[in-house]
Parts: structure tokens; sequence; C-alpha cells
């Protein structure tokens, strides 16, 4: 058994150069399959995804634990200035919330006057953060819920009040959401009061950059950006963010969705938009005896 | 005899499979999932790397493959290339170790940022050449010197925690089987 390491390493090594460069083939070769042909291998990747996490739940749940405590308790620190805000906040949404109850019952009102019926598309079915990419270079989390709850590749993901991102991966029983701020991820959007289209474009930042405005003169810092609904992929109106200038002149996006804190995110059912495709029929008296007869009957009356 | 030495050897190979497993496992805690870190380091290459030039018996060709595919897989990152590089790293770490058996630690850890900055080079290279959209240069070669950075504590962490030293000179001919 003992022999002479030298001695077996002079016989050895060529045999594992071979062995060593045809492992690295073979590997390169799995990365070019993935470079052509990228779903197959990114369901594979959700499949094991699918196998890997939930199998390690019982040590993710506790360290995640453990994270967030040492994170609440950095900000003890800081716990005097956090209550006076806290307070103030308060005093603000308290006269906010007298405001949006009066709305809310006006425009229930008006819509019930309207006889309007309103869009019973989004419905949203909620999940728990379960891990985050691992990644340094990118930007996306796994929620806990798939193919089994009826998710669909495209469906845009919420925390409480603004957009996060967008579903792309899914498997039996998690999904993967990757964040507006991944390099990959572009989403149009409208800001809100001078109307313009832009590009939301993630690039590992906090703030993604707004690209594509037509009159960025018109775009002021603080305006709001909601998502357009252009291309049918997303649902349109949702909350993004405010604009924001950075330092090097360029339009950014201060996302709306609490980043630091995504534990549950809501994933929009939306079903794509109907298309009216047909031009419109002739309009007149319909073809044929029948609907002659009626017009005396109607007479009747 | 022989065979207690053996299970040693894969008692070894468990623990190296397991640490692997936890330093996956914990880069995958959702601590502010948003929130913008530092790139890097690769614990795991660290790992494998030190282990490599300690004793290369105990992290086998065929484990550090699979161990890899699986980080790429569930790391969200290009599944196989950083596996081949690795592969190719390791080659060239193996081919250093009785050179580095002798040599002092300052060195050894100049001939692993070599050999990682060399790794992270042609993985690039293969990028541009697929045209597979790369990340912008800096954070990457952050990337490469903070791994370089975490290299030494990795070590000093195999050498305490696991007391695993290099094979010196009398004990050459035993190579793991006996301790």
């Amino acid at each position: 058994m003992a022999r002479d390491r030298n001695g077996a390493s002079e016989f050895s090594r060529p045999v594992r150069t071979i062995l060593v460069g045809l492992i690295v083939v073979a590997l390169l070769g799995v990365f070019l399959m993935w470079r052509i042909d990228n779903p197959r291998v990114e369901r594979m990747r959700m499949a094991v995804m699918d196998r890997f996490v939930p199998t390690f739940d019982w040590a993710l749940a506790p360290a995640t634990r453990l994270a967030r405590m040492i994170e609440d308790f950095e900000s003890y620190t800081r716990i005097y200035e956090q209550n006076q805000e806290l307070r103030r906040e308060l005093q603000q949404l308290r006269a906010w919330r007298e405001a949006a109850l009066q709305l809310e019952q006006q425009n229930a009102r008006l819509l019930d006057l309207n006889n309007v019926r309103i869009d019973p598309r989004l419905t949203f079915v909620t999940g728990i953060v379960m891990a985050d990419s691992g990644s340094p270079f990118r930007q996306s989390v796994l929620v806990n819920v798939g193919r089994q709850d009826g998710i669909i590749d495209g469906w845009a993901a919420m925390d409480g009040l603004g957009l996060v991102g967008r579903i792309s991966g899914v498997g039996e029983r998690t999904s993967r959401v990757v964040l507006l701020t991944d390099t990959n991820s572009r989403i149009p959007v409208i800001i809100q009061p001078s109307g313009q289209r832009a590009l939301l474009v993630g690039d590992n930042s906090a703030a993604p950059l707004a690209q594509f405005v037509e009159t960025p003169e018109d775009v002021r810092p603080g305006d709001r950006v909601v998502t357009s609904g252009d291309g049918g992929v997303f649902p349109p109106d949702l909350l993004v963010g405010q604009i924001a200038l950075a330092s090097d002149r360029r339009l950014r996006v201060r996302l709306a969705a609490e980043y630091g804190r995504l534990d549950f995110l809501r994933v929009l059912r939306s079903a794509p938009a109907e298309r009216i495709g047909d031009p419109g029929g002739l309009v007149g008296l319909p073809m044929g005896g029948a609907s002659l007869d009626l017009v005396p009957g109607r007479a009747d009356d | 005899m022989t065979d207690t030495a053996a299970t040693r050897i894969w008692v070894w190979r468990a623990a190296y499979t397991g640490l692997a497993l936890g330093v996956m496992v914990l880069s995958l805690v959702p601590v502010g999932p948003g929130h913008l870190r530092l790139p890097g380091p690769d614990l795991l290459f660290c790992l494998t790397a030190a282990i490599t030039l300690r004793r290369p018996e105990l992290a086998p060709l065929p484990l550090v493959v699979a161990l890899f595919l699986l980080a790429d897989f569930v790391l969200d990152r290009p599944p196989g290339l950083w596996t081949a590089v690795v592969v190719g790293m390791v080659h060239v770490l193996r081919a250093q170790v009785i050179r580095v058996r002798e040599l002092p630690f300052l060195s050894e850890w100049s001939i692993f940022a070599l050999v990682l900055a060399g790794g992270v080079l042609v993985e690039r290279v293969i990028l541009f050449a697929t045209f597979t959209p790369a990340q912008p240069l800096p954070p990457v070669l952050l990337f490469a010197a903070i791994t370089a950075l975490v290299y030494p504590p990795v070590v000093l962490f195999t050498n305490l925690g696991l007391r695993l030293r290099k094979v010196a000179l009398g004990e050459a001919n035993m190579l793991g089987n006996r301790t």
C-alpha cells in the first residue's frame, strides 16, 4: 500500500493529466449546453434546487433566524432616534389614513353609482422567502411556492407595497424571483406625472437605472414610477418606486419595496391581456324572417 | 491496520463533503436578500485548495467535481464553467504539493493567489468567447482579491480546527495511511 510518493507520481501524472483533460472537456460541454439550450438546463437547475433547498430547510431556518437577530440587535443602538422617527411618521400616517378612509367611501359610492365592474384578475399567491441566490453577482430569491400552486414564469412578485421582481424558473415546490436589481432585469415602466415611458434596468446596485427616457427634462426626482404593462408580461400600474438623481446625473429609481426585509412575497396571478383581434362586424338588422317578426311583437307591449 | 486507515480516509472525505455542503447552505441564508454584499469569497475553493495542498488524497477529483457542480447549480452560476476552471486549478495545485511542502506559508499563499488569478482570467476569457453576458471587471477582481485574502484564515482553520498539517518529510511514505 505504502508506495514511494515520487515514484508513484512519476507514473501516474500523465494518466492523471489526461483524466483531468477529459473531465474539463465534459464540464465545458455542460456549460456549452447551458449556453445553447438554456431553458432546458435552467429547468434542470430548478429541479436541483427543488431537491436541495427543502432538504436543508432545517438548517436554513435557524441560521436565518440567528442572522436576523444579529441584524435586529444592531438596530438597538439607534433605538431612540428610531422611536422619534416612528412617532412622527405615525402622526402623518394617521392623517393620511383618515383621508384614505373618506376617499374609499367616496370611491365606493361613485363606483356604485356608475355601475363599474372591477377587474377581477389580480389575485395573488403569497410565498415565504426561503433562500438567497447565494452568489454575489445574482440578485434573486427563492420562494416556497411553485408549479403545484399554479405559479407561471413571468408573473410579478411584490411585497406589501411595491414591485420586487419577476418569477424566473419554476420548480415543483419552489420558484426563483429575479429581483429588480439583478443585471438581467428589464421592466417597462411609466414615470407618473409626466407619463414618460422608460425601461428599468438592474445593474447590481441598490437603485436600478431608468433608461431610454424620451425627455429627461420632464422627469424630476421624487416622481412616482409604476409598471406600464407594455409587452403584456406585467399588469400595469404596480408601484415600483421613486425617481432619484444619481451623482453621475443618471436617473435611478429608489425602490418602494423594502429590499432589506423580504420575508413574504405576493406573486400576482396575471392572465394575459385579452386582445381585440377581429375588426368590428356590420351593425344592422339581423337577416332572416325571425327578426322581422319581433318588430310587431315589440310594438304590442 | 489497513482497514482502519482506509476508514479514516473516508471519514476525512465525509468531513470535507459536510463542510462543503455547510458552506453552500450558509451562502443561501437570506440575510437581507436585497442587500448588496461584497463579491466573494469562494470559501469552497479556499477549503478545497487548502486540503489539496496538504493531503491531496482527502479531496479526490470526482468528489471535487460533484461538489462544485452542485454549487454551480445551487448558487445560480453558469453550470460547469467554474467547476471546469476549479478542476484545472486543483490540477495545477496538485503538481505543486511536493514543492509547497518545503516552502513557508507566504509562498504557498502567493502560489494560491497566482493560480486563482489565472483561473478567474480563464473563466473570463471563456465567458467572452461564448458571448455570455459577463459581470463588469471591478467586482470580479474584487472577488478574486477577497478570496485570496480569506485563504489564510481557512488554512488556519484546517490546521487548528481539523488538525490537517502538511506531510512532514519523515512521514512522506505514509501519506495519510497512518497518522
